[in-house]
């Protein structure tokens, strides 16, 4: 039986061209996605008040913040700034990290006031993804906190991955009401 | 003559006029033969008939032709319209084939870091349904600029098993347009090694390594596929394919970049370039020996009186 001829197929070359065009173009815009997570996985901290709802963070000044060992004395937060969050870098190196949070407002500018957190973690080489690459990740085992003006320290998540999340709350006691996002300390 | 003997021959006659006379009458009486039947068939094939002179057409909602006769108000489909299925014209055992799948080769020239070759097996069934076998081996080796790891899979196998669709199965299998189905799956390992990390606050660095993780991943995939005969058995093919992992092992220090026969994990479009030599298992001539029997054509020849060249290009046809 002879076979059937189909006159739309005069058009195979064109389609055979458009094609491999159309299968170049999406295989190559596919890949270059990118990385949409962090390149490092670095714990993200909110600051809360302990008189007011936990879902709503506060602002925070006069605040000096830095890490213990630091090299220069460098410092993550200084005074004119005013921050509700925070990201708290860990030391790969070590099993443990530690902070200090020193309030500059003259009634609480005493070295008695500062406080220190800790915390202790394992850590663990991860392959994120080809564009945000490896890196450390970080299981929070423990933390130890002064409470001079701490109240309490939650972990919400304790592994520390390169996803952009709040792993950590700090719950500050505060003397005013906080709907105002203006805490005195 | 005895009354013994007038009996016996009374009863002989009796016979011998009985049984001719009983046969004749099946002869001649028959309760159902051939005749009866035909008349039978025909009174019910002449009730089922329409007087083409009172027939008006109409087309339902199905598109079927309904003829009505005007007289009796009688309504029959129009079977002699009804669109057939046409059939299919290539044998169940049709061919098959064998190809090399050349699209990673010639990226990986073009500086594509994984990938290395697949073979594929085909049964063509029909021209129609073609089951698949591929098998390949792939590795990836990747350092890539603006990041500090060094990404490493050694050679591993992977298989694929599915089935094409050709649309075109009842047109010339010079061309075919597929589309198929595949499960693949890849047992192989990577490491990730060389990389270190740096703490702009803390001003550290450090090296880590991951240590070779050994994963299965199994995944699907849907592709298109064109393909066209080049020359004699050879086929070039063209596809694409649309896939996604279905399960993959667990490792605790990440998930693999590049998967065998998959392609990277990011991008769920991969494609394929292939040579495909075809072995025709049908039995059909090949295309320059189609000819009716009989029919072959006459080549050149010098006549016998040697006057010049005779050439007859029309075919002969011996009856």
């Amino acid at each position: 039986m002879k076979p059937v001829s189909y006159g739309r197929l005069r058009l195979l070359p064109a389609i055979i061209v458009a094609f491999i065009s159309a299968t170049t173009v999406m295989v190559q815009s596919c890949n270059d996605i990118g990385c949409t997570d962090l390149r490092s996985s670095i714990p993200l901290a909110g600051f809360y008040s302990s008189s007011s709802s936990a879902d709503k963070t506060i602002s925070v000044d006069s605040l000096l913040i830095g890490g213990i060992g630091a090299p220069d004395d460098s410092l993550l937060v200084d005074t004119p700034s005013v921050t509700s969050s925070l990201y708290l870098p860990f030391r790969s190196q070590k099993p443990s990290t530690s902070f200090f949070i020193k309030y500059v407002r003259k009634a609480l500018d005493y070295p008695q006031f500062i406080d220190t957190v800790t915390f202790s973690y394992t850590t663990q080489p991860y392959f994120a993804s080809a564009d945000c690459g490896a890196m450390f990740i970080y299981r929070i085992n423990s933390i130890d906190y002064t409470r001079h003006l701490i109240d309490s320290i939650a972990i919400t998540d304790s592994l520390v991955n390169n996803f952009d999340m709040e792993r950590i709350k700090i719950f500050f006691r505060t003397t005013e009401n906080d709907d105002n996002d203006t805490p005195q300390q | 003559m005895s009354r013994t003997t007038k009996y016996i021959i009374a009863v002989v006659a009796a016979i011998l006029f009985i049984i001719p006379a009983s046969a004749q009458r099946r002869r001649i009486n028959p309760i159902e033969n051939p005749a009866t039947r035909t008349q039978h068939i025909s009174n019910k094939a002449k009730a089922d008939t329409l007087d083409r002179t009172n027939i008006v057409e109409k087309t339902d909602s199905k598109g079927n032709i309904i003829l009505i006769d005007t007289v009796t108000g009688k309504e029959v489909v129009d079977s002699t319209k009804i669109p057939t299925i046409p059939p299919m014209i290539y044998p169940l055992v049709n061919s098959a084939s064998v190809s090399v799948n050349l699209w990673d080769p010639i990226m990986r020239v073009f500086g594509q870091k994984y990938g290395l070759v697949e073979f594929s097996g085909e049964f063509n069934m029909h021209n129609r349904y073609i089951p698949v076998l591929d098998i390949g081996f792939g590795k990836a080796d990747n350092t890539p600029d603006g990041n500090n790891y060094h990404y490493r899979s050694p050679l591993a196998p992977y298989f694929r098993i599915g089935i094409n669709y050709n649309f075109l199965y009842n047109s010339s299998p010079d061309y075919m347009a597929m589309a198929g189905l595949r499960y693949g799956f890849s047992p192989f390992s990577f490491s990730v090694n060389g990389t270190d990390t740096n703490s702009p606050y803390w001003q550290e660095s450090d090296i880590l390594q991951i240590p070779s993780q050994n994963v299965t991943v199994g995944y699907f995939a849907i592709l298109f596929n064109l393909r066209v005969r080049i020359s004699g058995p050879i086929y070039l093919g063209w596809s694409f394919s649309y896939h996604s992992i279905l399960h993959e092992s667990k490792t605790p220090y990440g998930k693999p970049w590049y998967i065998p026969g998959y392609g990277t994990r990011k991008s769920p479009i991969s494609g394929a370039f292939s040579v495909t030599y075809t072995l025709d298992l049908s039995g059909r001539k090949k295309k320059h020996d189609r000819h009716l029997p009989g029919t072959e054509p006459v080549l050149p020849q010098i006549p016998p009186n040697g006057t010049g060249i005779e050439t007859q290009s029309e075919t002969q046809i011996q009856n």
